[in-house]
């Protein structure tokens, strides 16, 4: 892989798809613990190191392994990894370990970690897997990181447990709901970046307001029939609606380029004035309508097909019109030489 | 009635008076996420209170057993890892020997077994001392109150999306944070925590 396709994965990693602003995952542990700098650093870092222990094996091992079976490797392989860390953190950070609570072990089954293993790990080599891990962990904890100091600013006063004299406090941000608001902030933020950077990127992969229209209608029979892919995992096989929307899109604006491209090619073709320039368009367009006629009328129309007695039918009909016709001819010409003959006599 | 009484007050307290979503943010991705696909939520929500209802009443079982009931919370959280584990290894058996199911229903499995959710019950039954009925109503409340969650949020969403008046910057997932930032706190609000000083 180049410099420039590593750069590429990075960043859409961070920004375009970052997991957590955009595509919603690994939320729990965040909106739950987050609530200081203390505490997300150490969230941060916990997620990065099983992220990438976690790639990097399924990268190795699972690779031939069946779907259903390894959506439970990835979790004995959280185990393996939050478990030592629980070992540690009990020992030497005993404060951290009595904040976390439950949430520690429960890490072990984090989706943020499943997404990314079957998404990415399952299918490349240890390098990308790798390169993936790095990048969205970095993401995902430069996001904990900074939402863990905003609470921790605006609700206890403090950063990294030294007070500040904040006129007023909102212990509310330290509960799930601070947790979310801020989130739901910095998504908005981070949006509206990328929708001046890159306009043509649609950061909000997870949520296809196309599905919400049509959400809720339709039988029971039809829900169950529906396929399930949460996570967008099997994108390629079934296209969502999002990447259809997109493609139609895409389509479109190749058409107009392609039509710009003809009306500009066209204007330098004319040395007339520019007064003249769209009587030429109209022409050309008027000419382009007249042999689309033209094949229209052209192209024989498609027959249905026929039952064998309906062709039978058809023959006979084309046969007696024919006996007819010649009937119709022998008179004539019999009326013709009689006359003639006729006339020669006189 | 006493063993009803448990049950249901059971549910209710993971499912209002405790919201494990919205006050606790357990499984709060997969809610969030199946909001915005929920021609799935029926058996995404059958799958993920069998689970949560199967694992919790196991583990409380287990955990009568005098030395597991001695072990500290470090190995009961092993415990109910292995738990978990054994019953999606079980299910997965039945449903392969059983031969029938989409591999759709295969996928679905497993999304629902492994998810905080789930894991958080047990969790929940072991610190608040639960008993064999309550487990049950805890496990069954799991499930109920991932369906509202989805429902709420899902509903809120489509409402978003309607809504014209809206920045282009906070629409789509920036509003969801918000949204179900609001939800939380009404659900916070039932639980009688006090947010303001």
């Amino acid at each position: 892989m180049s410099k420039n396709q590593t750069f590429k994965r990075i960043r859409n990693s961070a920004v375009i798809k970052n997991p957590l602003l955009f595509e919603a995952i690994g939320l729990c542990p965040v909106v739950a613990i987050a609530t200081s700098l203390r505490l997300s650093i150490f969230l941060a870092v916990v997620t990065a190191i099983e992220m990438i222990v976690c790639e990097v094996l399924a990268s190795l091992l699972l690779k031939n392994v069946r779907r259903y079976w390894r959506v439970m490797l990835y979790a004995i392989f959280g185990v393996a990894v939050i478990f030592p860390i629980m070992i540690l953190v009990n020992r030497f950070f005993p404060d951290i370990s009595i904040n976390f609570g439950i949430y520690l072990p429960l890490m072990a089954v984090n989706s943020l970690i499943a997404l990314h293993c079957e998404r990415v790990a399952v299918k490349n080599n240890v390098k990308d897997s790798f390169i993936d891990a790095a990048s969205a962990s970095l993401s995902y904890g430069a996001v904990t990181i900074l939402v863990g100091f905003l609470r921790e600013l605006f609700a206890n006063g403090s950063i990294a447990d030294i007070s500040i004299n904040m006129p007023v406090k909102f212990p509310a941000l330290a509960t799930p709901f601070g947790g979310l608001l801020i989130i739901g902030f910095l998504a908005a933020g981070l949006k509206a970046f990328v929708m001046a950077k890159y306009p043509d990127k649609s950061p909000d992969r997870a949520f296809d307001t196309s599905e919400i229209r049509r959400s809720l209608r339709g039988s029971l029979k039809e829900l169950m029939k529906d396929d399930f892919d949460p996570y967008g995992e099997g994108a390629n096989e079934t296209e969502s609606a999002f990447i259809r929307v997109r493609k139609e899109r895409k389509l479109k604006a190749e058409e107009t380029q392609f039509n710009t491209k003809e009306v500009t090619d066209i204007s330098e073709t004319t040395v007339q004035t520019t007064t003249e320039k769209p009587e030429k368009i109209k022409k050309e367009k008027k000419k382009k309508e007249k042999t689309s006629k033209l094949k229209k009328q052209t192209e024989t129309p498609r027959r249905e097909p026929r039952t064998r007695n309906e062709n039978e039918r058809t023959y006979l009909d084309d046969f007696s019109d024919m006996l007819t016709e010649l009937e119709e001819y022998k008179n004539r010409t019999d009326t013709e030489t009689e006359k003639t003959d006729g006339g020669d006599e006189e | 009635m006493s063993i009803f009484l448990k049950l249901i007050s059971a549910a209710l307290y993971v499912m209002i008076f405790q919201n494990l979503i919205f006050n606790g943010g357990y499984g709060i991705s997969e809610a969030v996420r199946m909001s915005a696909k929920p021609r799935q939520l029926v058996p995404m929500a059958i799958f993920i209170t069998y689970f949560s209802t199967i694992v919790s009443t196991v583990c409380v079982l287990l955990d009568k057993v005098a030395f597991i009931h001695g072990l500290n919370e470090m190995l009961h959280a092993i415990l109910f890892m292995g738990v978990l584990l054994v019953v999606y290894v079980l299910t997965m058996a039945v449903v392969l020997i059983y031969g029938k199911v989409s591999p759709r229903t295969v996928r679905r499995i497993g999304i629902a077994a492994f998810n905080t959710l789930v894991l958080a019950v047990p969790f929940i039954n072991y610190r608040s001392a639960f008993s064999v009925v309550e487990a049950i109503g805890a496990g069954l409340g799991a499930g109920i109150a991932y369906v509202i969650a989805v429902l709420l949020i899902n509903n809120g969403l489509k409402r978003l999306d309607m809504n014209k008046t809206i920045p282009a910057c906070f629409k789509g997932t920036p509003a969801m944070f918000i949204y179900t930032a609001i939800l939380s706190l009404a659900f916070i609000g039932i639980s009688g925590s006090s947010i303001f000083i």
